[in-house]
């Protein structure tokens, strides 16, 4: 049992692809796309601060600077989470539909091996689900992240100065947001 | 030009509330539009009320506007005056309602309640809907089943993925390789060992 195991530990390329795919890892193009994403919904607060809340916008500036960083890292941080859970599920549902058109595609393609098929199959499957979990992520966590922004410094923090009520909110939305995304549910 | 009376049905609560009230009224309004400018209406009225009231605040609504009657100098008298444009103020009858303070702010509050709903509840509903479709829709896709891996083997062990696929076991590789290939009941052989795969529900 031991032998096999170890023998084991020798993954295939295929395998070796698939670790990869399943991995907490996000590619560069991915990484901006969560940052950029997170620092523009990080900034909506301060609109509603500004305009709503009637706080000044250059007194306050380095308060909204210093809640837009913070905020920014743990939405891309819940980001990053969510979209690692939804990858494999999303990938468990795509499966099927991506390997019937794959294979409906490769069907005339009489050179190609049943290895290369597989692969290029698995490769199609992974990049619909990264494609998926990034953007549904995004949404997810976006709607999450506002609706607990509003309901904090509409009605949690209502009675509190403006200053503490942007900082609170602020940090309570994305810290609750950060804290949610490590569920694996 | 006729002027019509009524003063408010008030409760009878406070000293500046006027019980089974008698009003004498006198008018003028403009008669000449040639003339005039602005259609006025004057009104002078005496006020009885049942018991003695005094320093009554009184305020009338004629034509839609609110306007506050001015003691006069005699006893218990008030004027109302009251000008608009001549169109806006086509001749017929008007009538003067009369309010004292109660029913006053009783009129304020029925005309004017503040919005049904208020601007950040609305916010709150749309911003948690949204999110709760988000939710179900994230729900949905939790249809992954978990996965229990049976070796053939003694002893038997029984090994149960969690939602990710990732078993901590030392059989981890295996585990993780078997799940990966078939998600539904089945089984994976090895060279000698043959791993069945029974998924349950969640």
């Amino acid at each position: 049992m031991s032998s096999k195991t170890a023998k084991n530990k020798q993954l295939t390329k295929e395998e070796e692809l698939l670790l990869q795919d399943f991995s907490r890892n996000v590619s560069t193009k991915s990484s901006a796309l969560f940052y950029g994403n997170a620092l523009i919904v990080s900034a909506i607060p301060i609109w509603l601060f500004w305009r709503i809340h009637q706080m000044d916008l250059y007194q306050s500036g380095i308060l909204f600077a210093i809640g837009t960083i913070i905020s920014t890292y743990l939405v891309a941080l819940a980001y990053k989470n969510v979209k690692f859970v939804l990858k494999h599920k999303i990938a468990l549902k795509r499966e099927d539909a991506v390997s019937r058109e794959m294979t409906k595609k490769f069907a005339d393609d009489k050179k190609m091996t049943k290895k290369e098929k597989d692969e290029r199959i698995l490769w199609k499957k992974n990049e619909v689900a990264d494609y998926e979990a990034t953007t549904f992520s995004i949404f997810y966590n976006n709607a999450l992240y506002l609706a607990l922004l509003i309901v904090c410094s509409f009605y949690l923090l209502r009675s509190v100065g403006p200053t503490f009520n942007y900082l609170a909110s602020v940090g309570l939305a994305a810290g609750l947001l950060a804290l949610f995304s490590t569920s694996t549910k | 030009m006729i002027i019509g009376f009524a003063l408010s049905d008030s409760s009878f609560i406070s000293g500046s509330t006027c019980v089974s009230p008698d009003v004498k009224t006198e008018t003028y309004t403009t008669t000449d539009g040639m003339a005039s400018m602005d259609t006025v209406f004057v009104v002078e009225f005496s006020l009885k009320c049942k018991q003695r009231v005094e320093n009554l605040n009184l305020y009338a609504d004629i034509h839609g506007r609110t306007v506050p009657a001015s003691k006069t100098n005699k006893a218990d008298s008030y004027q109302i005056s009251f000008s608009e444009e001549h169109k806006n103020l086509p001749s017929g009858s008007y009538q003067v309602r009369l309010y004292d303070d109660e029913g006053y702010s009783a009129l304020k509050k029925g005309v004017w309640k503040g919005p049904l709903l208020q601007s950040e509840f609305v916010a709150s509903m749309v911003a948690i809907l949204v999110w709760y479709l988000a939710y179900t829709a994230k729900a949905k896709l939790h249809t992954i089943y978990l996965i229990n891996i049976e070796w053939n083997i003694k002893p038997r062990k029984y090994l149960q993925l969690n939602r990710n696929g990732v078993c901590s076991t030392a059989e981890q590789d295996y585990t993780e390789r078997a799940w990966k290939r078939s998600h539904r009941d089945g089984y994976i052989t090895g060279r000698d060992t043959t791993v069945y795969i029974r998924t349950v529900k969640p």
